[in-house]
Order: structure tokens, then C-alpha cells, then sequence
């Protein structure tokens, strides 16, 4: 019998749960399909099904969604409504299954598992033996996977924040279907300039979106600092002034990753990377556009749409690094003489 | 309606309530110059309006926050945070998690400055009480209105119903009030064998109550003939929650009843309450659903994602009007205009008649 096809589009939380969720599937002995790296053609297909006022990652996912649904059996579409004690994801992450289940014809069954952390039922690990179970295979099987499936997902977090690049990652990842201990990326010497990036993981690692921002920036010999790279427990210190906090998960990771850039002078100037009509980048950014004021540092907001183009983009991103350089000798030379 | 609701046993219990003036273009222009860009247009209309109370002397403001997907909840914070950018000197109250009684009960006392809990809960209840009152006889009046055999007899009688309720400070008064507001609307003639056409009007919760940031849709709709059946109200909202109200039927559990086909788990927001009455509405003989929400807003996204299927499914068409600031009455008038003669024209081409239905607002 031909092993099981399940196919998991490149897109969203991919960047954040693709050692997990593909390391249980392959434990289970079914077959990992991921659709083909973001192009302008596929986001375009997605255009054809998506609504027209919904998010740019939400199109791409429809666009790699259309990429694979004939090459599989299952759809791996999972419903975040929680990943995280206290958290919320966003309200489209919650509705993505409907949405791409009623706007596209002919797909393949979906599997999306219900997780939503706060409670003991939806927890991650209960949503996957459901999978599981739905897929046939026994309770221990499935319960065998995701622990193989967690130690791998703990490694992938613990070399973001050694400060492995997550696209470095995921790509060694795809290719070795495990991760290995060998360090991936030779211990990088310090740039000349350290630039935080900052947003949701979706559309800072999204090939099409970023317009190899990171390429760029390391062409500029600069290094950089994502969400990823710093510990919980920072985040949660800096947050902890705030008056309310934040329940979104990734806004609140995004956030206390800003302010302790800021605030400890970590960096020399911080790029916020956000897609247009995203409710939560709404509400987030000019919190960070605040503190970015407060504490007098170069800092550049990047919205990408469907019509962004290279050349705006990489013309605001060089003007960027110029003030930031700028800056940083400024201080350096005053620091001297003073 | 929530301002009808409290701001008289606010008054009778001694704190100054200052009204800010009915939200106009104005207030919303102010909300837009000093809201961040993206934010959602109840965000900057609310703004606006705290801005003007500021203006006229108020120095406490009262923000239901949140905690849920949507982003709503954090509106208090930054509005918060705006405010006192700008200068003003002014305590936020706010309630951590309005689905919590505990937390509305603080906020109210912070308002209210009552010290027992059993009078915080009088007070709560009073509020639920005059809020469903209110509801019920804006139900009412969507329903006579189309109806009337005398022009503006409705408007007249709502009119004095809402008054009577507003002085109505007292629990049995305002049960007395709402007996009236019945009869009232009883006594009302009728004109025989109307059927009038019945749209639902779907969305999002501010966008649907507020009369002032929906450009009072549903008002003007009433006032062309038809009959509209709303999907949220805000009476049903605080009671699905606090069920003070225990025989009211919870309108939530409803909808998601209906929207289990579609929509099985609640993506924030009120995009369970939008497919679900959708699907309520379709089967009761709606001849058309109009869904409001302001523009970005994410859980109605989802829902509207999905309505294309329930359109689909059920044969029910579907308006989509998306607020922000930028909206003017006349491109609405004009859709809705456009909307009305197809209804009328699907209605007069099918073969037959609209399905006898009972009015699930009444009752």
C-alpha cells in the first residue's frame, strides 16, 4: 500500500510548527508533501479564491493550498484559537479550515485539529492524537509521535534563540528531516551594525514577502535580531509594566521583543515588517512606534501588500541603514570624546 | 441605546454623567487625525467621541476592554495611552474581561461608587433590564413600522416609549413601562395584507447598534417599508453572558446551533452570531441579509469567507457594506436602493410565495 499523503502548505504557522507538525506525520509513517517556496504566481492563484479584503498571508495560504491539493490525500490546515496559556492567536487562524474549505472546490478532506491551549481537552498534543486517531493509527503510536515530534520542535526553539537564522533552520530541516547537531551556520562574528526585525514569523520568512530583507541586511553587514532569538522570561519582563497585557501570542512576542531591543540598546535600529489590514499589527505597531520615539532610535515600519513592489521596498531599506549608520558613529565618536 | 440605559440611574445615584455631544463627522475626523492609521473605525469614532467628552469637562472615562482575538479588547489601552499623549488629565476605568461579572461589577464601581455588592447587582440588573426594555420596543417598532396605516404614528409612539423608559428608574415602574410600550405599539393600525420585504441586518456588534457609525441603516430601512431583523442585539449580548435573564433564550447558543454546518468553533468576534443568523434568517424567510462590519475587522472576514457558501447553499442574497471613515451615506443609500429592487424583483419572479414564517424577535 502506498503510504498516506499529507500536505502542508508553506505558509503561516508553517514557520513556526513545521519540525513538529512534520516529524509526527513522519513518525506515523505518512508522506510530508510541502508545497513549493512563495512566488508571485502563487500568491496570484490565491487572489482567485480569497476574499478581497483578507490579509496577504491569508492569500498566500489559499495560493499554497492550490499548489498541493492534487498531489495529496489530507490537508493539514490546523485551527489555532490558543497556543499558549494565556494567549490568543488571531481570529482568522481560528476560521482558516472554513475559510479554505468553503472557497475552494474540490479539495482534499482536511485535517484541522481544534487547539486551543487553555484547556486540558485542546491542548496541542490531545488535537494531534485526534489526527492521529482519525488517520487509524492506535493511541501509542500517535502518542510516540509527538513526543519524537516535541524533542524536535524543542530543538528548533532552542536554535532560534541560539540565534540560527529560521529559514537557515527549516531549510537544513527539509533537507535532513531531522535536526543534527552540527551547528548550521558558522558562529557569526558581529556585523558592523545589529538591525532588530521584528513581526509575525509568516511574513518575515516568507520568501515572496521579505524581499530577501535578511539577505539584504547581511549584505550590509549587519546582524540581526528577530522575535525568535530572545527568551520568554525578557519578554515577560519588559511587558510587565504595561497596564494591560497582551493576549495575542505572537503581538505579545513581537512586542516584548521590541521594547527589550530599545530599551536595553541591544540594537542600532529596528525594522517592524507588517502586512496590511492586520488587525493585530494595528494595535501593536504604534506601541512600538511610541517607544521607538522614547528612546530615539531609527526605526521603519515595512507594510507589504499585493502591490509592493522590490524597488520601494529596497529603496526605504537602504535610506534605513544609512540613518542607522549614520547614528550609530554619530554616538560612537561622541562616546569617544566625551 | 446603552447611553438611555445608564445615564439616568448613573444621575439618580449622584454621579455627573456628561453626554458627549451625538457622534458626527466631526467627532470622527478628531478619532482619525490622532488614532494610529490601521486601527478599526469603532476605534476612531470612540476615540473621537472621548476627545469631545474630554472637551466638555469629563474627567473619568468608562472603556469596556477585553480579552479575545479580536482586537477590541485592547482598544482601552491604547486609547488610553493616546489620551494622555495628548494632555488630558482623566482617570480610564475599564473592565479586565467584560464576559467576567466580577470585572463589570468593579467597573461599575468605580463608576458608580457604591460599596455592597448587592447594590452593584441592583444596579447591573436595572441596566439589563432597561437595555432589553429599550431592544424590545426598537423590535417592536421594526416590526409596526413597515406595517402603519397612519404615516409616523410609529415613529411617535417609539419615541414616547423610549421617554416613558428613560424616567422608568425603578424595577416595577419599569415593568409597567414596558406593558405600556406594548399596548402603545398594539393600539398602532395596521395596514391589512401587507407582506413587507424583511432584510436581516448581520455584523458586527458596534457596527450594528451604533446608529451613528452604521449611518442609522436600520432606522432608514424601517422608514422605506421594510422589515428588519437584526442579529445582535445588545441587550441579548450582555444577557448571553451573565444570563440575568434566564428565560430569554441565549441567542449565542442559538446562532450556534445554526452556524454548525459552517462554522463549528467561534472565531472571535461576532462571526458566529453572523453565519449563524444567517442561516436562522434564511430558513424564517428573509429575503435578503445585509452584513455590516468596519473595514479589516477579522473575525467578520472569517464570517464573510464563509457567507459566500451559505449564500450559495441556501439562496439568500447577501449585501456585504464595509464602514471606515471614508464612507459617505450616499454610496450607501445608493447600494442599499440597489439591493431593495433586487430583492423586490426575486420576490415578484419566484414562483412562489415567500414561506409563512413567525418572527423570531417577537416572544
Amino acid at each position: 500500500m502506498m503510504s498516506m499523503r499529507v500536505g502542508i502548505p508553506r505558509a503561516l504557522l508553517y514557520y513556526r510548527y513545521f519540525p513538529l507538525w512534520n516529524t509526527f506525520f513522519r513518525e506515523l509513517g505518512a508522506q510530508v508533501v510541502v508545497s513549493r517556496p512563495s512566488t508571485r504566481k502563487v500568491l496570484e492563484e490565491g487572489f482567485k479564491f480569497a476574499d478581497d479584503d483578507v490579509c496577504i498571508p491569508i492569500k498566500m495560504i489559499f495560493g499554497h493550498v492550490l499548489n498541493i491539493e492534487d498531489k495529496v490525500d489530507y490537508l493539514f490546515i490546523p485551527r489555532l484559537l490558543s497556543d499558549n496559556k494565556t494567549g490568543y492567536c488571531c481570529p482568522m487562524m481560528a476560521g482558516l479550515p472554513e475559510m479554505i474549505k468553503y472557497s475552494m472546490p474540490h479539495l482534499p478532506p482536511i485535517l484541522d485539529p481544534f487547539v486551543d491551549e487553555r484547556y486540558r481537552g485542546t491542548r496541542l498534543s490531545g488535537a494531534l492524537s485526534k489526527v492521529g486517531r482519525k488517520l487509524k493509527y492506535n493511541f501509542l503510536q500517535t502518542r510516540r509521535a509527538y513526543s519524537k515530534a516535541r524533542e524536535q520542535f524543542d530543538q528548533f526553539q532552542r536554535r532560534m534563540r541560539d540565534g540560527v537564522s529560521v529559514l537557515d533552520l527549516i531549510n537544513a530541516f527539509e533537507t535532513n528531516g531531522c535536526f543534527t547537531d552540527e551547528p548550521l551556520t558558522e558562529k557569526e562574528e558581529d556585523g558592523s551594525m545589529k538591525i532588530g526585525v521584528i513581526g509575525h514569523p509568516y511574513n518575515l520568512y516568507d520568501t515572496l514577502f521579505n524581499f530577501d530583507l535578511f539577505k539584504r541586511l547581511k549584505e550590509a553587514n549587519a546582524s540581526i535580531y528577530t522575535p525568535e532569538r530572545i527568551h520568554g522570561h525578557t519578554i515577560d519582563h519588559h511587558l510587565r509594566r504595561l497596564k494591560k497585557d497582551i493576549y495575542w501570542t505572537l503581538g505579545r512576542e513581537i512586542l516584548g521583543a521590541a521594547f527589550h531591543l530599545l530599551e536595553s540598546r541591544v540594537v542600532d535600529g529596528l525594522i517592524y515588517v507588517t502586512c496590511f489590514s492586520c488587525g493585530i499589527d494595528s494595535m501593536i505597531e504604534p506601541l512600538v512606534g511610541f517607544r521607538a520615539k522614547r528612546e530615539a532610535s531609527p526605526y521603519m515600519a515595512l507594510m507589504i501588500d499585493e502591490h509592493t513592489g522590490i524597488g520601494g521596498f529596497v529603496t526605504r531599506l537602504e535610506a534605513f541603514l544609512d540613518t542607522a549608520r549614520r547614528r550609530k558613529f554619530n554616538s560612537d565618536d561622541e562616546r569617544r570624546t566625551s | 441605546m446603552l447611553h438611555i440605559a445608564v445615564t439616568r440611574l448613573f444621575r439618580d445615584r449622584g454621579v455627573d454623567v456628561i453626554l458627549p455631544p451625538k457622534p458626527t463627522r466631526k467627532t470622527l475626523d478628531l478619532g482619525t487625525k490622532y488614532s494610529p492609521e490601521f486601527a478599526c473605525f469603532p476605534f476612531k469614532l470612540t476615540l473621537g467621541n472621548m476627545i469631545e467628552a474630554l472637551e466638555s469637562g469629563a474627567d473619568a472615562i468608562f472603556m469596556p476592554g477585553g480579552i479575545g482575538p479580536c482586537r477590541f479588547g485592547y482598544y482601552d489601552a491604547i486609547q488610553n495611552q493616546i489620551l494622555k499623549g495628548l494632555g488630558y488629565h482623566f482617570t480610564m476605568g475599564s473592565a479586565e474581561d467584560p464576559d467576567r461579572l466580577s470585572d463589570m461589577l468593579d467597573l461599575m464601581k468605580q463608576v458608580a461608587g457604591l460599596r455592597t455588592k448587592g447594590a452593584l447587582l441592583k444596579l447591573f440588573y436595572l441596566i439589563l433590564v432597561r437595555l432589553s426594555i429599550l431592544d424590545y420596543a426598537l423590535k417592536r417598532y421594526f416590526y409596526t413600522k413597515p406595517r402603519e396605516a397612519i404615516p409616523n404614528e410609529t415613529d411617535m409612539v417609539f419615541r414616547e416609549s423610549v421617554q416613558l423608559i428613560d424616567s422608568s428608574l425603578s424595577l416595577p415602574s419599569l415593568l409597567r413601562a414596558r406593558l405600556k410600550t406594548s399596548s402603545w405599539f398594539r393600539k398602532i393600525a395596521l395596514r391589512p395584507g401587507v407582506t413587507p420585504l424583511r432584510i436581516g441586518i448581520i455584523g458586527e456588534l458596534f457596527m450594528t447598534v451604533e446608529p451613528s457609525a452604521n449611518t442609522g441603516i436600520d432606522m432608514r430601512l424601517a422608514r422605506m417599508g421594510i422589515e428588519v431583523w437584526k442579529s445582535v442585539w445588545l441587550s441579548d449580548w450582555v444577557n448571553d453572558r451573565f444570563r440575568f435573564k434566564p428565560f430569554t433564550r441565549n441567542q449565542l447558543k442559538l446562532s450556534a446551533r445554526y452556524a454548525r454546518p459552517y462554522l463549528r468553533f467561534p472565531s472571535g468576534g461576532e462571526s458566529m452570531e453572523s453565519v449563524g443568523k444567517t442561516v436562522l434568517f434564511a430558513k424564517r424567510g428573509v429575503d435578503g441579509i445585509i452584513h455590516i462590519f468596519p473595514f479589516t475587522c477579522m473575525p467578520e472576514l472569517v464570517a464573510q469567507t464563509i457567507l459566500t457558501k451559505v449564500q450559495r447553499d441556501l439562496d439568500i442574497p447577501i449585501l456585504t457594506l464595509i464602514f471606515d471613515e471614508h464612507t459617505a451615506q450616499g454610496g450607501i443609500d445608493t447600494r442599499i436602493e440597489a439591493f431593495i429592487d433586487l430583492l423586490e424583483r426575486r420576490r415578484h419572479s419566484s414562483t412562489f410565495a415567500s414561506p409563512i414564517s413567525t418572527h423570531p424577535n417577537r416572544g
